[in-house]
């Protein structure tokens, strides 16, 4: 996909980087220029690439991912989860950003600013933008855990 | 109907005053029995000279050993617990009673089920009312076991483990099921399924570990003619015969009163409101049976709730709601399609405020209503 070369200051227009669209930082400060760097593959995207599973949408049974743990805010245990990132807390999600790129949503944290969310499947990608969009709708503050990739990897909504 | 060889309350509260009261006794609805109708409110085979023997040797050293210092992993544990009030949460269920049939086996094992199954979730209101029927006379028929011959915690268990029992709505429990019940066809589709069974028979501290962590624990004991009188304070054996033996669940321990805390099967007019305190290696309480289990698998519809909260991570399908009364429940779906459809649907009711009826197969949402 060709990049874009405009910049905007507006969250509600295109956003302006090469590689994956990305969107644009709402407070001001510029979006890295250049697509995200390459990242070591993971073991599920080493099977995905050699062939040894079949992906989501053939009627099989997904991996399991991790369960959540985290008690509701009326109960009367109101530990944190453990992270395995580092937690976010407290801010709104603002906006929300996605565009015809396969697993590239992103959600505007009232302080943190952009964060992408979690591009591990495409249904991981799907539910975590359906959690974003539900918390920028309700205005509840969700619990969020960003990878050390600097992506969101964990969503509580209350 | 009252019995000719009732149990002498007055004769048990005198034999109770040489020892300065360790416990209560009174009338009730059981010591007006005779002794035959007693033998029937049990239901453990008491052990034969040989095991007797083990027990008692046991029962021996673990008294020897609750006058030691307690060890470091003793020490770790609360000094008290009880499952009925954490956090001013109870998550014990309802005090039954067996009636005139030696099912208590089938009592003690459902308690645990259905205390392990709201306390592992976190849920004292989850709807967890097993049938005790099922496991007794559906399950235990099939191994010999009726009303007149009693049974063990841990094939009771065991059967709850590979099989799984229906809920006490689709089979409601009766003494000697003289309402004729069974398990509908398809109650496989409504069910309870333990994860796996745990031996903790003669070892304290993990029986205490186990009930701050995972659940109750069935406890059989001998059962002596004043235990029937029971109304209070620390139970240990100060008059009477051997009546037969007898399985409760253990929900809770003392150490300050050295007592653990049972729940009985005898209805809510025995001891303190059915519930009660027997002290540390008494009539082999946790020396002879002491079988829980790992976890409890449920499969059924969550009736009208409201989704609480929403959960996903990046992974394949691994997207969660919290449905009031029912903790996290993971969204299923044999397509990606699928399971990002549910999980729409459940998070717009979240959103709307609206009810949800979800059939959950262990854990797994299969399908949604939303309205």
């Amino acid at each position: 996909m060709a990049p874009k070369t405009t910049t905007r200051t507006n969250c509600t227009t295109q956003p302006q980087v090469s590689g994956d669209p990305q969107p644009e930082v709402l407070t001001g400060a510029p979006v890295a220029d250049g697509p995200p760097p390459p990242h070591p593959l993971t073991d599920e995207e080493l099977r995905l690439l050699t062939g040894t599973v079949q992906q989501s949408g053939t009627g099989v049974a997904a991996a399991a991912g991790p369960a959540p743990t985290m008690a509701p805010p009326q109960a009367t245990t109101t530990d944190l989860p453990a992270a395995v990132g580092t937690p976010i807390t407290g801010q709104t999600v603002v906006a929300t950003y996605a565009e015809q790129s396969n697993r590239n949503a992103w959600a505007y944290l009232s302080t943190a600013g952009w964060k992408k969310l979690s591009d591990l499947t495409d249904t991981g990608s799907t539910t975590m933008t359906l959690l974003a969009a539900h918390a920028r709708a309700t205005g509840s503050a969700p619990y969020v855990d960003e990878n050390p990739a600097g992506t969101i990897g964990t969503l509580y909504v209350w | 109907m009252a019995g000719k060889d009732r149990v002498d309350v007055g004769a048990v509260q005198r034999a109770l005053e040489t020892q300065n009261h360790p416990w209560e006794a009174a009338e009730n609805h059981l010591t007006r029995l005779s002794g035959d109708d007693r033998a029937r409110r049990l239901g453990v085979p008491l052990p034969d000279e040989e095991h007797l023997a083990l027990l008692e040797q046991r029962a021996v050293q673990l008294r020897a050993r609750l006058l030691e210092p307690p060890s470091v992993a003793a020490a770790a544990l609360p000094a008290a617990f009880d499952l009925r009030n954490i956090g001013g949460q109870n998550y014990v269920s309802g005090i039954r009673d067996q009636g005139n049939c030696g099912s208590c086996v089938a009592f003690g094992s459902v308690a645990v089920l259905e205390g392990t199954a709201r306390y592992t979730r976190g849920l004292p209101t989850l709807d967890s009312d097993f049938s005790e029927a099922h496991l007794f006379y559906g399950w235990g028929s099939t191994v010999g076991v009726n009303c007149n011959t009693g049974w063990m915690p841990l094939p009771a268990l065991t059967f709850a483990t590979n099989d799984g029992i229906c809920f006490e709505s689709e089979w409601a429990y009766t003494a000697g099921n003289t309402n004729g019940g069974s398990a509908p066809a398809n109650w496989q589709q409504h069910r309870a399924k333990a994860t796996g069974t745990v031996d903790v028979t003669n070892k304290v501290e993990d029986i205490k570990a186990h009930l701050t962590s995972v659940g109750p624990v069935t406890g059989c004991f001998v059962v002596y003619t004043d235990f029937f009188s029971y109304k209070s304070g620390v139970y240990q054996q100060t008059s009477g015969k051997v009546e037969g033996g007898h399985c409760v669940a253990i929900v809770g321990y003392d150490d300050a009163q050295q007592a653990w805390i049972i729940k009985n099967s005898w209805g809510t007019g025995w001891g303190m409101g059915g519930y009660g305190l027997i002290r540390y290696g008494q009539c082999y309480i946790d020396t002879w049976s002491n079988i829980a289990v790992t976890g409890v698998n449920v499969r059924t519809w969550t009736s009208a709730k409201k989704v609480i909260g929403g959960y996903s991570t990046g992974h394949d399908r691994n997207g969660w709601v919290y449905v009031q009364d029912n903790g996290w429940l993971h969204v299923g779906g044999t397509t990606g399609t699928a399971h990002v459809a549910m999980f729409a649907d459940l998070l717009t009711a979240k959103e709307k405020g609206a009810y949800v009826n979800a059939y959950s197969d262990d854990g797994t949402i299969k399908t949604v209503y939303a309205y």
